[in-house]
């Protein structure tokens, strides 16, 4: 029986197995969630795992049959089953299964599914790679779903993995019917077999296999591939930017989209309604924005309170490419600007497009940029799809310092203080008392909007019939953005500072692409104030920065419903998971780079004396050593060129003879002593004078 | 893979995707480390190989090959295949044991083979076919070594006949003797080999032994058997190891053992020259190696080789010429070499059945044979065996 701690290549393990599982997981995981489907990953996932397990035990239940070669007939079964039932297939999945743009990640999923069932060698186990890898090919074209770069970086090392052990145990199989296991024996041995006989691999890596690289190597190398990507892609991608992209693919449609949240749709009347209850986000990327910092991205203000949400009174838009936006709203000059360019790539259609306040310039490359007096901006020829729009903005420059707000705004309705509760008028001004100038006050609204309400994505809907902000401020002290925003723009008014509600996107800092641009999805949709200042412009005013939030209900959190694999013990179980893998990677590393030498024993440490030995001998004497030669008769044919050493060369000599020969385990002393005189020898060659060829 | 990842690539340039960008990355990526380390796997080695000088046909043949590495590195494993010359027919060739060449110790690796055609053969240099460690990419490299001869003799192939009169048997002898009238004592008895007649085995010896003896006769006349093969181009029939000159070598090969121990003079004129002190032993050494290198390669005629043979052998020698094409320069050889005193015993091979579709008329040919009769020859049809040894 071979020991407990013996590492056996023979045979296909437990870790192929989960090795191969953990590609397919990987694999359906990710096409689920390039459809914001987590619970159709969830149940591939599960189903993948039921079936690696059960080939697993049906390969220990049947190793020494016949029927385990039936594994590829029954494969096959799976795959062309996989095709030829994509229908009822698809109706067993949550939610009715991938939509029909792409249905094939449906097939290739059942195919992982199915054939993890009849994994039962390693020409099955290694074949689930193939749909693994279609898989991924497809879930990178649509690029919905960005964390599959590093499912596949997993995956890769995994497989690679797999790979080398797999390629280990054919070398084995191969080494068998060499007869390198029968070598010595009777005639007619039967070959061992390489899946139950135990200990062939140690044999030979105790032998002809003492410096292979093994599987190690090939996980070393998986890694270093990965790094490599990681740098090296980004860098081809920006190189090849000038002719990639002529083909655009829209993105699968997402079923069964969790709603909107109330801080995006605009009703049918044309209102914002803010307070609706849960925000529910998707985390689809949106826009790609190249910018020189974190800004604020308006698409959309609004100026009318209407108790329950916000409105605008039909605006007009402009056709021109290249031309100036008015400043601001009221004719407001700003002193002192920075200007800064932008870049924004559309991921997804838009009806107004997201940019950096203040647009100077905006530049569609579809066609022109509709802009309307407030700064909204629209494209006048829609192409959804990787349109880019480049312009310039500007800010107030360094050192203005807002301080008194504008006054006269005209006939807009900044300073309206319709629909604005009592309580909220009164909070207002019980807050700025004692400011001096209005920048102050609103510094002030805003620090008490901080303070009394906190971040919560969940908070339900206002009740019916009462003002969301006046609620939130005074009852329930809970809210999201629209809240927050709003009782800024209502506070302001209160106290004579004209201001409005902005609806846009605020990007997160967690989600920078590697070449720097930050990728925005719906889940960074957000709204703020921002109010008027004399020689600054619109400034902007956002409570919801430094509010205290609830736990995963802070800002950038709006997502679906916490899913289960995130939750508290769940979560914990996951990250020692990811621990214990890291540490075993580690390991895994640290054992490579010891380059220990298979054999550390001493007979091995007086063989590797006499190489250096045999190698200083033919040196001196000119030619090789014969293979046929023993060492006495080496030695003699030498002596000529050894001249007065060969007398200490002989004595040497024998100590290897005896040691090297000995059927006992060479003592530590022996081998300390032969090294020492090996040395010693080695002085005295190289001091003894060169003798010409052919001179005894 | 590699289409794979130029597909992806393709796609992925069109679609600018960069989780595309970084997938074909990592597989043009993975591609690279692995033709990077098959390519090192076969870098850097030496090698000597150890074969036998000479086996016989069938016998199983080890050939060991040592591996040193040159460079202080892991590998993934090799294979080592020998550059054995195509002629060099073998069956039973076993796989070669992937092995790791080793910068500290000299790594042995052997493969086995059962030659089954008899010849000289020289190769050297040797190919090695190295992976990286994933199986996934392939790398061959030639490395020239010390060559190697190794000479495949043929295998006596034991043929059961009864020679006509004046074959020069000792047995047939003391049937000639007994006709004449001259007695011959049996000189001992000595074990039975394969192709002694049963008329002549020792009973009572047989009975006392519990093994077949037989009666040795004393060949009173020394008899000389000369043997000449058919060695004219394209009357060597058959493919493969299954060839007629490879069946007219064993068997004889095995004819001039069993004269030789006869004691009688074996010659192969033409072939070799025969030596007179040479043990018995010595000659049947010199008979192996002599076939060994038989090829049907000449532009003479049977009948030319015949010609030449007249004159040369000592009296009362027979000549036994070995053929399986008919040649008709045969006849009047025979004519003239019966005029001088040599016997001459046509020992003929179906040649039509080691291939029935080669345009050849055979040796046992009716026609032929009573040409063969009419010229004063005792032509002897020899058994064919489609698979020999």
């Amino acid at each position: 029986m071979a020991k407990a701690q013996e590492r056996d290549l023979s045979r296909i393990g437990w870790l192929d197995y989960l090795l191969m599982g953990i590609c397919s997981c990987l694999a359906v995981y990710s096409g689920g969630m390039s459809i914001e489907q987590p619970m159709i990953g969830l149940f591939s996932v599960g189903l993948v795992l039921i079936g690696t397990l059960t080939s697993y035990i049906i390969r220990i239940q049947l190793l020494k049959s016949q029927f385990i070669k039936w594994d590829g007939l029954l494969y096959s079964a799976a795959v062309i089953s996989s095709i030829y039932f994509a229908g009822p297939l698809a109706q067993l999945m949550p939610e009715g299964g991938f939509p029909r743009e792409i249905a094939a990640a449906g097939w290739l999923s059942w195919m992982l599914i199915l054939g993890s069932f009849a994994t039962w060698q390693d020409s099955t186990l290694l074949f689930q790679a193939i749909p693994a890898l279609a898989l991924f090919g497809l879930v990178g074209c649509y690029d919905t779903y960005r964390a599959v770069t590093f499912n596949f970086f997993a995956f890769l090392i995994c497989l690679a993995t797999l790979f080398a052990r797999a390629h280990g145990r054919q070398m084995l199989r191969q080494a068998a019917l060499s007869g390198y296991f029968t070598r010595g024996l009777a005639p007619g041995t039967p070959v061992p077999s390489v899946e139950t006989t135990h200990g062939l691999a140690r044999r030979l890596k105790d032998g002809p296999w003492r410096w292979i690289a093994g599987p190690e190597w090939a996980l070393l190398s998986a890694l270093a591939v990965v790094l490599l990507s990681l740098l090296g892609a980004p860098i081809i991608r920006e190189s090849v930017s000038g002719v990639a992209g002529i083909v655009t693919l829209p993105p699968p449609p997402i079923k069964n989209q969790p709603p909107s949240s109330s801080a995006r749709s605009v009703q049918s009347d044309g209102v914002v309604r803010i307070g609706r209850g849960p925000n529910h986000q998707s985390p689809r990327p949106v826009i790609e924005a190249k910018l020189d910092k974190k800004r604020y991205l308006r698409e959309q203000s609004f100026m009318s309170y209407t108790g329950s949400g916000w409105q605008n009174p039909p605006v007009p838009f402009s056709t021109s490419q290249d031309q100036e936006t008015p400043t601001d709203i009221a004719n407001i000059q700003v002193l002192k600007e920075n200007t800064f360019n932008f870049e924004i790539t559309l991921l997804e259609q838009l009806k107004y497009l997201p940019l950096p306040p203040e647009v100077k310039t905006v530049e569609a490359d579809h066609g022109g940029a509709l802009t309307s007096y407030d700064g909204a901006v629209q494209i006048s020829i829609v192409e959804p799809y990787s349109t880019k729009v480049s312009g310039q903005s500007f800010e107030p420059g360094s050192g203005l310092q807002p301080k008194d707000a504008v006054r006269n705004v005209g006939n807009t309705k900044l300073l309206d203080l319709a629909n604005i509760p009592a309580r909220v008028t009164k909070l207002a001004l019980d807050v700025t008392a004692g400011d001096k100038t209005d920048f102050d006050k609103a510094q002030s609204i805003e620090r008490e909007i901080t303070r009394r309400i906190v971040y919560n994505l969940e908070v339900e809907a206002s009740p019916s019939g009462q003002d969301p902000v006046e609620w939130a401020l005074f009852e329930k002290h809970e809210a999201y953005c629209d809240i927050y925003a709003s009782a800024m723009v209502l506070m302001a008014r209160a106290v004579g500072i004209p201001a409005r509600y902005v609806q846009g996107y605020l990007p997160d800092d967690r989600r920078l692409e590697s070449n720097g641009n930050f990728l925005i999805s719906n889940k960074d949709y957000h709204a703020w104030a921002e109010l008027m200042f004399k020689d600054v412009g619109w400034v902007i005013f956002d409570p919801t920065i430094g509010a205290s939030a609830k736990e995963g209900e802070g800002l950038g959190d709006a997502g679906a419903s916490q899913p289960w694999f995130s939750l508290g013990p769940v979560a914990l179980a996951f990250d020692a998971a990811i621990l214990l893998t890291v540490i075993a990677i580690i390991g895994l590393l640290s054992r490579v780079v010891k380059w220990r030498l298979p054999i550390s024993n001493s007979r091995s440490e007086v063989e590797r004396c006499y190489i250096r030995f045999v190698k200083r001998l033919e040196r001196a004497n000119g030619h090789r050593r014969h293979v046929g030669q023993t060492a006495d008769e080496f030695l003699e044919s030498v002596r000529p060129s050894l001249g007065s050493t060969f007398g200490v060369a002989r004595e040497l000599n024998e100590q290897f003879v005896r040691l090297l020969y000995a059927s006992d385990t060479v003592a530590t002393d022996g081998v300390q002593q032969v090294r020492k005189d090996l040395e010693a020898f080695i002085k005295m060659l190289k001091a003894e004078p060169k003798r010409p060829k052919g001179e005894v | 893979m590699t289409l794979a990842s130029a597909f992806l690539a393709v796609v992925a340039l069109m679609l600018n995707s960069p989780a595309l960008f970084y997938m074909v990355t990592a597989l043009l990526a993975t591609i690279g480390a692995c033709r990077l380390q098959a390519w090192l796997s076969v870098k850097g080695l030496r090698f000597e190989r150890i074969a036998p000088e000479s086996v016989q046909v069938g016998d199983l043949v080890t050939v060991e090959i040592t591996v040193w590495s040159d460079y202080k590195i892991r590998r993934p494993l090799i294979e080592i295949v020998d550059n054995r010359p195509k002629s060099m027919l073998s069956a039973g060739l076993t796989a070669s044991l992937p092995i790791a060449a080793a910068y500290d110790l000299p790594i042995q690796t052997q493969y086995q083979f059962r030659p089954l055609k008899r010849g000289h053969y020289r190769w050297s240099g040797l190919t090695v076919e190295g992976t990286d460690a994933l199986g996934l990419v392939s790398q061959k490299r030639q490395y020239e070594t010390t060559s190697a001869e190794v000479t495949v003799l043929p295998r006596p192939i034991p043929v059961s006949v009864e020679l006509p009169a004046a074959a020069g048997w000792g047995i047939s002898e003391a049937e000639s003797g007994q006709t004449r009238g001259a007695g011959l004592e049996p000189r001992g008895v000595r074990n039975y080999v394969s192709g002694d007649s049963l008329r002549h085995v020792h009973w009572r010896s047989t009975a006392k032994r519990g093994e077949l003896l037989v009666k040795e006769f004393e060949a009173g006349t020394h008899a000389a058997a000369a043997f000449l093969i058919q060695q004219t181009k394209g009357t060597d029939v058959g493919v493969g190891a299954n060839t007629s000159l490879e069946l007219i070598c064993g068997n004889a090969v095995f004819l001039s053992e069993a004269f030789l121990r006869q004691g009688a003079r074996v010659e192969f004129p033409g072939l070799d020259s025969f030596v007179a002190n040479a043990s018995m032993h010595e000659r049947v050494n010199q008979i192996y190696e002599m076939l060994a290198g038989v090829q049907a390669n000449s532009d003479r005629t049977l009948g030319e080789q015949a010609s030449a043979v007249v004159g040369t052998l000592p009296t009362g020698s027979v000549l036994y010429v070995m053929m399986a094409v008919a040649d008709r320069s045969l006849i009047d050889a025979v004519v003239h070499l019966m005029s001088k005193g040599t016997s001459v015993v046509p020992l003929v091979y179906d040649g039509a059945s080691f291939d029935k579709r080669a345009r050849i008329i055979s040796a046992t040919d009716p026609a032929f044979m009573g040409a063969l009769r009419d010229a004063g020859a005792m032509p002897t049809v020899m058994p064919n065996e489609v698979e020999h040894g």
